[in-house]
Parts: structure tokens; sequence; C-alpha cells
């Protein structure tokens, strides 16, 4: 099954990188759209139909934990996973992303397969496919 | 706020940042200062990323052009005769961004530090690191054929 992935951050260098990653692990992409900023986000999501959001925490209008927090008020938006994929480490800045409801945390800088493994935990491992990754059944992914 | 300690982070988080997503090989240098590092002037892009935690100041990522086109280049996974001057702006303020996070995640987590988003500025308005300015942390970065550098400023 093919997923929509939306990825969102400032930077366009970022969003190709994690685009490239993402096509690289193998994960079983459909559509990929950008956004680079919450704001922006929020317009893509509620017309399109997403699987999945990667989203930074620092962007500017609106930032990754605002996007999340607007699309918990929201019942079609609230229940896609988002993965906050940001170079923010602090355990304070952490527990707020789980807080708000993100489903993972990926910190920059990241190795390919650490994108497959969350993606695959999260929406399901592949039927098929090359998987080197661990097979345990950790339901927390920060 | 430890500049020891900041320093042994901010090397950690570069050889993370330029080998794990970048596959550079590189070593850190020895050199302690500006002067002593023997980054060239010439042809040199500088991005600055203001901070505020515990401490507050600015993180600044020195590289010349040439080094910033290889390092575009393998970010985006394109051609380098493909490559604008823009991408490698764009690419050489998230290098510094993300080492910079990594940085104070490692120096230290239970603090907020807080990124503004990264700028490019000119040499002229950098205060370089000097060897007795106790204020600035600065790690130089040798690879194969070039001179790069990350520098902390601090202001309070």
């Amino acid at each position: 099954m093919a997923f929509n992935v939306l990825v969102v951050d400032d930077s366009l260098p970022m969003r190709s990188f994690i685009k490239k990653t993402i096509k690289a692990s193998g994960f079983d992409v459909g559509q990929f759209f950008e956004a680079d900023n919450g704001q922006n986000a929020l317009e893509i999501l509620r017309k399109e139909w997403l699987d999945i959001v990667l989203t930074d925490y620092n962007m500017p209008e609106m930032n990754g934990l605002e996007l999340i927090t607007e699309m918990q008020k929201e019942d079609l938006l609230k229940v896609i996973p988002v993965v906050m994929v940001t170079t923010e480490g602090s355990q304070q800045r952490i527990e707020e992303f789980v807080e708000k409801g993100a489903m993972a945390y990926i910190k920059k800088p990241f190795y390919p397969e650490e994108i497959r493994q969350k993606l695959n935990k999260i929406m399901g491992e592949p039927e098929h496919g090359d998987q080197t990754f661990d097979n345990d059944d950790e339901n927390l992914d920060f | 706020m430890e500049t020891k300690h900041l320093i042994t982070m901010m090397k950690t988080s570069i050889s993370d940042v330029l080998e794990m997503m970048f596959y550079l090989p590189l070593e850190i240098s020895i050199s302690s200062n500006w002067k002593e590092s023997g980054v060239h002037e010439k042809d040199l892009l500088i991005s600055k990323l203001d901070f505020k935690g515990s401490f507050n100041g600015s993180s600044f990522f020195f590289v010349p052009q040439t080094l910033a086109l290889d390092l575009t280049s393998s970010f985006l996974g394109s051609d380098k005769s493909q490559i604008t001057q823009e991408q490698i702006l764009e690419t050489v303020g998230e290098i510094l961004n993300i080492m910079t996070g990594g940085t104070f995640s490692r120096y230290d987590d239970q603090t907020v530090f807080n990124l503004g988003i990264p700028e490019h500025v000119d040499l002229a308005s950098v205060r370089i690191k000097e060897a007795d300015s106790k204020d600035i942390a600065f790690v130089g970065i040798d690879t194969l054929d070039s001179v790069s550098a990350f520098q902390m400023v601090i202001e309070d």
C-alpha cells in the first residue's frame, strides 16, 4: 500500500533530503507533498488525503508544535500521525511533542534507516521487501 | 557556561552532521582560533544563527564555496552543475542549524535553547576568534582539500 507523505520544513534542501531519504529507504510512497511552514501544511492537509506528516519544529509563521495543536482541533486531521524531524533535543521539548500528540521523534542528523524504521513502525511493516531493521513491538518512538 | 565542555560537544556535533548526513571524511583541527586554523577568507560563505537559552549568543559556520557546493550536491543528490547559489546558501544554513541544535542537546538536554533562522553574513560583520577571546568557542574542520570552521560567540 502506498502512502501519501507531507514533509514540512522551512529549508528546501532539508525537504529534498528527507524525500530522498524516504525514497531510498524503500518506504512505499504514493505522493509527496511539501510545505515550508505549519500554516501552509494545514492548507494542504485540508485539501489532500495525507497518510503521515513529517514536520520540523522551528519554522516561521507556524511551528511544528502549533501545527499539531491545530490538527488536533479537526476530526479529519487529528488521526493523521505526525513525526517530528528536528534539531530540538531537550527533554522538555520532547515531552511537549508527546503531550501535543506527535507519534514519533527523529533527531537531526539521522541515518536513513532511522526514517524507514520509524515510518514502518507507525504505518505498519510492509508485507514484502528487504527489511533490515528490528521487529520489536515497542510503541514508543521517542 | 563551560567553554571546554561546549567545544567538546561542538566537535561531536560536527562529526555527526558531516559524516552521518554528508559522508564527508574530516578531521577536527587542533587549532583553537581563526589564525591557527588556516581558514581562507577568499570565497568564504558564512552562516549565522542566533540562540537563546541558559546563555545567549550566535553560532557561525564558515565554509569555502567549493566545499559548500560539494555538500549541497551530496545533500540534494543532484549534479553539481544543477545546483543554484540559493540552494547552497540554504544548505549551509541548515548544516549550521543542525550542528548548533546537536551541540546544545549534548551540552545540556535539560535546557531548551531556542534557535533563530539562519542568515548569511559578511566576514566584516563577524567577531572572529582571536587567541585571547574567551567568549568565543572555535573549532576548525579539516577536510581533504579545504578548511572550515564552526564558532559560537557567547553574549551573556
